[in-house]
Order: C-alpha cells, then sequence, then structure tokens
C-alpha cells in the first residue's frame, strides 16, 4: 500500500470535491475508505496498491476533469 | 412590481445560482450546502437515535435526541441570517438533497454505536470545513452579520466534536484528516 497526497489548485466550489472524489474512487486499486479530498487545503489524500494502480493514474483520473496538480507525494502506507 | 410568474422568478434564481457556484462562489451558495448537510444530519441523527444498541443506549439515544434539535435550529438560524442579508436559501428536499455533501445508508442503522458516533464526528467535520471556508468569504464579503452566525455555528461544532471524540476516548483533533499533515 502507498499513501498518496497530491496538491490541487484551490478548489472553489464544494462540488468539485465530490466530482473528484468520484473519479479517484472508481480507479482499480484505490483504498476507498482512506479517500478524502479536503476542500480548504485542496488536497486530496488516498491509500492505493501500486501492484494496480499509480500515482500517474490518480493524477491523470484528476486532471481529466480539469483540475490542475501541483504537486504529489507518495510514501509507504 | 414585476409581474413575473412564480415559476420564471425561480429560473432566474436558479440561472444566478448556477453562475455562482460555477464562477466566483459566495458565502451564500456555500451555505446552501451546509443546509444539505444539516439535512442530511437530521434524518441521519433520528436514525441513529432510533436504531442505537448496547449498554449506551440511554445516554446515546438522549444524545442524538439533543443533537437533532440543536441541529435543526441551526437550519433555521443560517437560513433566516441568509434570508435578512437578501439571499435565497434552497427551500426544498430536492435543492437540499442536492446541495448535501453528506451520505447516509439505510445499513447504518446496524451500526455499533460507537461507529454511529464516529460517522456523526466525520459527518461534523466535513460540515466544519465547509463553514471554515462560508467565515472567510462572508468576511470578504463584508458580511460581518452572517461571518458572526457562521464563526457561532463553527463554535458549536468545534465543541460538539471534542465532546464525541472524548465519548470515544480520543483528543479532539485526533483522527482528524483535516488537521493531519499527512
Amino acid at each position: 500500500m502507498q499513501k498518496a497526497n497530491i496538491q490541487l489548485e484551490t478548489l472553489t466550489c464544494p462540488s468539485c470535491l465530490q466530482k473528484i472524489e468520484n473519479a479517484v474512487g472508481g480507479l482499480r486499486g484505490i483504498d476507498k475508505d482512506s479517500l478524502k479530498v479536503m476542500f480548504n487545503a485542496s488536497r486530496v489524500k488516498v491509500n492505493f496498491n501500486d501492484e494496480e494502480s499509480s500515482i500517474e493514474e490518480i493524477e491523470k483520473a484528476i486532471q481529466n476533469l480539469g483540475y490542475e496538480v501541483k504537486k504529489s507525494r507518495v510514501k509507504a502506507a | 412590481m414585476s409581474d413575473k410568474t412564480p415559476q420564471e422568478k425561480l429560473k432566474e434564481e436558479q440561472a444566478y445560482k448556477d453562475h455562482v457556484h460555477h464562477t466566483k462562489i459566495n458565502a451564500a451558495a456555500i451555505a446552501d450546502h451546509l443546509l444539505g448537510n444539516i439535512h442530511t444530519l437530521h434524518v441521519k441523527l433520528h436514525q441513529y437515535h432510533w436504531y442505537v444498541k448496547g449498554p449506551h443506549f440511554y445516554t446515546l439515544h438522549e444524545k442524538f435526541e439533543e443533537l437533532y434539535d440543536d441541529n435543526e435550529e441551526w437550519f433555521d438560524r443560517l437560513a433566516e441570517r441568509l434570508l435578512a442579508s437578501g439571499y435565497k436559501p434552497a427551500s426544498t428536499t430536492q435543492e437540499l438533497i442536492e446541495y448535501s455533501m453528506l451520505s447516509e445508508d439505510p445499513a447504518n442503522k446496524y451500526l455499533k454505536a460507537e461507529e454511529m458516533v464516529d460517522n456523526i464526528i466525520d459527518d461534523f467535520r466535513e460540515t466544519r470545513e465547509l463553514t471554515i471556508r462560508a467565515i472567510h468569504l462572508a468576511q470578504e464579503e463584508e458580511n460581518f452579520t452572517f461571518e458572526d452566525t457562521l464563526i457561532a455555528f463553527k463554535d458549536d461544532l468545534d465543541t460538539k466534536i471534542w465532546m464525541l471524540q472524548a465519548f470515544l476516548g480520543k483528543e479532539a483533533l485526533e483522527d482528524d484528516d483535516y488537521h493531519d499533515e499527512d
């Protein structure tokens, strides 16, 4: 399991939060219980299985919605 | 006076709200989400009030009732504050469901008492997160009375979260993703 912490551009509307949650939560290898999109910090925290998914895949799912990923950190969970 | 029909007025209002939500969000738009959350909590706190089981039954049955009563008061207080500031808060079940950021589940009636408390803490924290943003926006908009009401709401959530956490044997900010940098 890997733990990702992804910094996004400022999220303006609470519905952005739900869109991101749905997109990331729908990926393979995601630990849904760990998934948290933080509105004020504009950050996504999620644990994922690195045999099934990757940080690139998670970033891509977010970027496909039109949100800019500023930086991300991954460490062993 | 305009002679628009209620439907025409609603259409104008919806177009305006849509615009605010997707361009420059304001405190009132966030407050619609707060009302949505409060609406979901109204139902969920009843669910837990009715279905809680175990040695904590008497304590929690009563506590959940107290929480939904307080919750109900905030629903009215926030909406009336919005009206006094010239905004139009959501006022139908359908709108409130759409605005709510919280989830519920009929299966939750089978949760353990501690899990119910933990779930309410999560919902209060998510609501507090939105409230913090609304406070900042109300400040920028120089809507000080609304800011004041929002701060009082946050104060109340802070206290409730602390006490529910204490019930679970935890510190106020323990396990709070919004405060944890990792």
